[in-house]
């Protein structure tokens, strides 16, 4: 048999104690009612965790009573009482698929469900026992999160982002909220309900509360849960990127670096650039100090004499990666820069083009290479066989990275332009 | 017990407080991790591993998530001089430059751009700020193969001639020849891991404008090369 947990639906009551009585109007259905101090300790001892005979104990001792079979009785009546005028919910915390029965959605109790992962930060946190109230469809709305279960009976609680209600079954989108990507939709028959209330620590989280109220709820939660709040601040530690951009961070935080190792391009802005001495750094191949007039462009751009017609001043620009100039004329890119900065390879198509980039250039850490203007471009891992002969290619080949040659092709014919 | 977060693409952190965001104990194999100029200070002091890059909106940006044709359609839908985030795809046919140059005040895109209109990508050139991620020229009227692709007989024949682009894995089945390519595909532009027997990856690379990223000989051809 099935145990049940009276909750106090606190969610709509505002409370006003008033010497020997306590008055609460339930703005739900508009109505008042007043308590003696024993019915509101009995209200209160309902918070989804305790059974009848846990809140009988606690009034036992509270009012040092001995009779527990007779206060039993009493906490019994009264939450009958409280769950006639529509003040009490019931929640059972046995395993959704025991629990789960027809009937309308107001008869069911409301489903605790543990909660893992962290996909609906900072509203839940893994450990929350989410309670879930059994909904018809048109109690759903966009924004209303729903737990629902997948073909292996694994539930998600997750956040409404779309209702197909005009498909047969009715189709539910939901998300999580730091997720990108919603999941798929799946049918209204595998929700289980809407989420409207979380048990922390055996208390109970009105939603509204907690959607209204994320940071503060966090920070609070913080303190109980991390032990990282009292805690100096933490140092973070950086490896494995490829640029590493600090323009936009207070001297503080790049002080507090522990360490950076392994880093292709690490960007300052003049107001923090003095702060990078005190950083430990290992393995970064350059630093730049870049104010934010400075585009930076992160791969494999080229760019077109187009861009001419249409500039409003010349760029400054740092590429981290390889740059392709070669539709542009020597000329062109005079007008085009007023500073460059290449962390990689330039490539141009004439002798007097790169001239002209070696002017302006303030740096270029893999040189200049002379390449056609027209060609095709493989850049990373490759592999060249003899299907490139009968392909249409006419233009020569430009490969980037790694060149296999396939083993039916015993040399690179002389046919096959190669820029490496 | 504090909070993990851990194997998301995308971690959308803008609207997150930076109280809340301080109680991360630690964000592991994140791709890109969205920030907002409120909070990116205390995201500063989170643990991390495997996260490739941040990204900061200031509060005056729009940002776009996801694949998106660039294109008058787009930009009528934005207000003027929008400053522009893009994280994800950017495919050009074209656009009326004036309605551009209108529309966006300043770009950023953190993802490919593929183009086929010059004079539209130099407007756009002018205006872009930042690119992490590549610039290519695509023919016209390209076929898009976007995520995904498992390159079968019917994909082949959905060619039709016409120009292909592709952004994302590609699967050769053993079934496809490199004949098959060869005569279905005459340009293609090319981003992400190829995977096939030896000579259609070579038919595939043969068809490649540009071409960026690894393959693998997969290994049913290597095991059938065993057997022969």
């Amino acid at each position: 048999m099935n145990t049940y947990y009276p909750l106090c639906a606190f969610e709509n009551l505002q409370i006003e104690e008033t010497g020997s009585e306590i008055i609460l109007f339930d703005s739900k259905a508009q109505t008042f009612h007043l308590l003696n101090p024993t019915a509101y300790a009995i209200l209160k001892a309902c918070n989804g965790s305790n059974t009848t005979r846990d809140i009988a104990v606690m009034l036992s001792s509270k009012f040092d009573i001995e009779d527990l079979d007779s206060i039993t009785a009493d906490v019994t009546e009264t939450i009958k009482s409280f769950e006639s005028k529509g003040l009490m919910w019931f929640v059972t915390h046995e395993p959704p698929e025991a629990t789960i029965k027809s009937g309308s959605s107001s008869e069911s109790p409301l489903l605790a469900i543990s909660v893992t992962g962290a996909s609906m930060f900072p509203v839940l946190f893994s450990g929350d026992k989410v309670l879930v109230k059994k909904s018809s469809l048109e109690e759903l709305t966009v924004g209303d999160i729903v737990v629902w279960s997948d073909a292996s009976h694994k539930h998600v609680a997750h956040r409404i982002v779309a209702l197909d209600t005009s498909s047969t079954p009715p189709l539910i989108t939901t998300k999580g909220d730091v997720s990108h990507e919603p999941d798929s939709p799946v049918e209204f028959n595998r929700v289980l309900g809407k989420v409207v209330a979380v048990l922390q620590d055996g208390e109970p989280k009105w939603m509204k509360e907690l959607e209204n109220n994320q940071g503060s709820t966090a920070e609070q939660r913080g303190s109980r849960q991390s032990a990282t709040a009292d805690q100096p601040k933490r140092r973070p530690s950086y490896t494995l990127l490829k640029v590493l951009d600090l323009r936009e961070v207070s001297v503080d935080s790049i002080q507090n670096i522990e360490s950076v190792q392994e880093v292709s391009l690490v960007l300052l802005s003049p107001e923090n650039e003095h702060a990078w001495s005190q950083v430990p750094a290992k393995n970064v191949k350059a630093v730049f100090t870049a104010p934010k007039e400075y585009r930076v462009y992160t791969g494999q751009p080229e760019l077109l004499p187009e861009i001419l017609e249409f500039m409003e001043e010349p760029l400054r620009l740092i590429v981290l990666g390889q740059l392709f100039l070669t539709s542009l004329e020597p000329d062109h890119i005079e007008k085009v820069f007023r500073e460059l900065i290449v962390v990689g390879q330039v490539y141009v198509s004439s002798v007097e083009a790169k001239t002209a980039v070696e002017s302006i250039a303030k740096t270029i850490t893999g040189g200049i290479s002379i390449v056609p203007a027209e060609h095709a471009r493989w850049i990373g891992e490759s592999i060249l066989g003899p299907e490139y002969l009968s392909s249409n290619h006419q233009a020569p080949l430009v490969a980037i990275g790694d060149l296999s040659v396939s083993e039916r092709m015993k040399e690179i014919p002389s046919s096959i332009p190669l820029y490496r | 017990m504090g909070t993990v977060i851990r194997h998301i693409p995308i971690l959308d952190l803008r609207s997150v407080s930076a109280e809340a965001i301080l109680k991360i104990d630690l964000v592991e194999n994140v791709k890109t991790v969205v920030l907002s100029t409120e909070n990116v200070e205390a995201f500063m002091e989170v643990p991390r591993v495997e996260v490739r890059s941040h990204l900061i909106i200031h509060p005056d940006e729009t940002l776009f998530i996801g694949q998106i044709e660039f294109n008058d359609s787009f930009l009528s839908q934005l207000p003027e001089n929008t400053k522009l985030v893009i994280l994800g795809h950017v495919l050009i046919d074209g656009f009326t430059i004036p309605l551009f140059r209108e529309r966006i005040k300043t770009f950023r895109v953190y993802g490919q751009i593929v183009y086929a209109d010059a004079k539209s990508v130099g407007a756009l050139l002018a205006r872009l700020e930042r690119l992490q991620g590549q610039l290519l020229r695509m023919r016209p009227n390209s076929v898009r193969w976007i995520g995904s692709t498992e390159l079968n007989a019917e994909r082949l024949a959905t060619v039709s001639g016409r120009p292909v682009v592709s952004i994302g894995p590609v699967k050769i089945n053993p079934d496809v020849t490199a004949t098959d390519i060869t005569q279905s595909i005459n340009s293609m532009v090319q981003i992400g891991e190829l995977f096939g027997s030896e000579e259609a990856l070579c038919a595939l690379f043969s068809v490649c404008d540009r071409r960026l990223g690894t393959y693998c000989v997969t290994e049913m051809d290597k095991a059938h090369s065993a057997t022969v």
